[in-house]
């Protein structure tokens, strides 16, 4: 019962939080100068009253702000996010398109961050203040620290450039035709379809962009998982255990990392979130058709629409993540939802 | 004080690589004209895409400008954005958690709701629209970068004030009969401000990297500034040429690094938790 209703206060929160982002980003668009009429309209339907007031009339422009607020709110319950000015097509089908290559993309960058970030945090916290430790700090700071758009330069000039280990930017090699859509992710369509060059290639395609995304997050793990397994370390149960006799690997492995590892769950969380905001330099250098490559065409062209629907997509992923990282968070303590 | 920062350059190589470095590139923007061997936005048609040699350290670019000048020019585009975006997004995010965690109830809720809706859009999409919106210059960059930076630090001194106003010395002023404004400024924010000054250097770093990102992009100062971002950018199309891109993208790395590595020192230093581990 406290679990469901613990559960509950998130679920309504996120609702309160997703309505004030809404609100915010219709401020955002009333605060953009210039008229949406003269952005969306030709010359020659310009010159033409008639077409100008019609126009102003379906889109509620003619009425007060307050009530082209509510009507904006009204399209976003039904999923409306209008027209793209750039692409001419609905907003929401430009972003279903999009959104797959993105979270495929996020999903291996997360896998390498965690997986290298506890590593290396594990090893920190065990070496401590060893040149070993002294190393990995290092390398976690200097992860937090790369320029991406520059270490993404850097990877395609050696990788791909000179040593020719991987292949140049975009999804597939030209030799491979796009699978057929059925998750939107390349590499599962490629297996599904049965053609598993296909799929390695794709898998290929991801390592380059996923390492550059991978190196800020697992900075970030890095540094949580060493300061945290440093903590549990000075805590009385793991002194009751030395003092059993235990040590080493075993002691860490099994009483003190899983203690240690529940806030690298919100980092993680977290950490996914920002990749997604990361994306936009990722995808335009790798030339990446994902959701951050749309948002940086958009910008460009000013396609407000479209700004509109990343942002609020983006937006609603970070909200999303967050909430379903506080529910296991509360699963996993019991004692954060006492608080 | 003098002690443990004696204690810390010698046990923390990398904080006092990242003072030096940090150093070395506010001389660098300081003496620009002495040091730079040319002039940052020269054009030299002759000269176009040199790989770098002893008369141009870090070669030229596609207009045949001097790389190393511009370079060292740069810097003084990236310190001067980081340091007053920091500047001016702590100094708001201070007082804005201060007043929201010391007044506490509906109106702290209403606050670190309006701040939190700030925070769950990404920080990137979000400065992106603001420079697209008011149109890109130093200034709007700037702007932006500050809009984006400050709910960080109003959460952070929020949960700092949260605790530190259940101290007596609070309760004391109170009875005394002490304004609200009053110990607002001389009890809680002197008294934690500590946090968001260690922050504060960690985000320096940051703030040059999200700065140097949005002139990437093209959101930044116009052309032909030396500004490091923008170098970057322009290697993009001569990818081949590594020197291009390369010297201002390591440029931007250095810096950061530094800054970083300083933060990290700094945390470790003041923060009586984790110097015990040290």
């Amino acid at each position: 019962m406290d679990r469901l209703r613990f559960i509950g206060k998130r679920l309504l929160y996120l609702v309160v939080m997703l309505f004030g982002v809404a609100t915010l980003v219709f401020i955002l668009t009333k605060l953009i100068p210039g008229d949406p009429v003269t952005a969306n309209l030709s010359q020659r339907a310009l010159s033409d009253e008639s077409v100008v007031a019609a126009y102003r009339a379906k889109y509620g422009l003619d009425k007060p702000v307050i009530i082209q607020y509510l009507l904006y709110m009204k399209s976003l319950i039904s999923f409306d996010l209008g027209t793209s000015i750039r692409t001419n097509n609905a907003v929401l089908d430009e972003l279903a398109r999009c959104y797959p290559a993105t979270i495929e993309l996020a999903l291996v960058a997360i896998i390498f961050a965690t997986i290298f970030g506890i590593f290396f945090g594990i090893i920190s916290a065990v070496k401590r203040n060893s040149i070993i430790d002294q190393i990995v700090r290092a390398i976690s700071v200097t992860g937090v620290s790369l320029p991406s758009f520059w270490f993404a330069l850097i990877m395609l000039f050696f990788f791909y450039f000179k040593l020719q280990i991987f292949p140049g930017p975009g999804r597939l090699s030209t030799s491979f035709s796009a699978p057929a859509t059925v998750t939107g992710m390349y590499v599962i369509d490629s297996l599904l379809e049965g053609n598993p060059a296909k799929a390695l290639d794709a898998l290929s395609h991801l390592i380059l962009p996923a390492i550059v995304l991978a190196a800020f997050t697992m900075g970030l793990i890095t540094r949580t998982t060493r300061s945290n397994l440093l903590d549990v370390m000075s805590t009385d149960y793991i002194r009751t255990a030395k003092a059993k006799g235990l040590s080493g690997t075993g002691l860490i492995l099994y009483h003190a990392l899983g203690n240690a590892l529940i806030p690298v769950l919100t980092v993680i969380g977290l950490g996914l979130g920002n990749l997604l905001g990361g994306m936009v330099l990722v995808e335009t250098i790798f030339n990446w058709p994902g959701v951050g490559q749309f948002a940086y065409q958009s910008v460009m062209a000013n396609d407000y629409p479209s700004i509109i629907g990343v942002a609020l997509l983006i937006a609603l992923n970070y909200m999303v993540i967050n909430t379903i990282v506080d529910i296991l968070y509360g699963i996993i303590d019991p004692r954060v939802r006492v608080s | 004080m003098i002690r443990a920062a004696k204690k810390l350059f010698k046990s923390n190589y990398l904080f006092t690589l990242g003072v030096v470095v940090c150093i070395f590139w506010i001389i660098m923007a300081i003496f620009a004209p002495v040091v730079a061997p040319y002039d940052p936005i020269e054009q030299n048609a002759e000269m176009r895409l040199e790989a770098p040699s002893l008369a141009h350290l870090f070669g030229t670019d596609n207009f045949g400008r001097d790389i190393f000048s511009r370079v060292i020019y740069g810097g003084r585009y990236s310190l001067l954005a980081g340091l007053l975006t920091v500047l001016i997004a702590g100094i708001i995010g201070t007082f804005y958690g201060a007043i929201a965690g010391y007044v506490g109830g509906k109106t702290d809720n209403i606050m670190m709701r309006l701040s939190e809706m700030i925070l769950s859009f990404p920080s990137l999409i979000l400065a992106m629209i603001i420079n697209a919106v008011m149109g890109s210059n130093l200034f709007n960059t700037m702007f932006a970068l500050v809009i984006v930076a400050w709910p960080t630090y109003a959460r952070l001194m929020r949960s700092v004030v949260l605790s530190i106003k259940e101290n007596e010395y609070v309760e004391a002023a109170e009875v005394l009969g002490a304004s609200r404004i009053r110990i607002l400024t001389k009890e809680i924010i002197p008294n934690s401000i500590q946090s968001v000054l260690i922050m504060a250097t960690t985000d320096i770093g940051n703030q040059i990297l999200m700065f140097s990102t949005l002139s990437f992009l093209g959101l930044g100062s116009a052309p032909p500034t030396p500004e490091w971002g923008m170098m970057v950018s322009d290697g993009v199309e001569y990818f081949n040429k590594f020197w291009v891109a390369g010297f201002p993208g390591l440029a931007i790395f250095t810096m950061a690094v530094g800054a970083n590595f300083i933060g990290d020192g700094l945390r470790d230093l003041l923060d009586p938790k984790l110097r015990k581990q040290f």
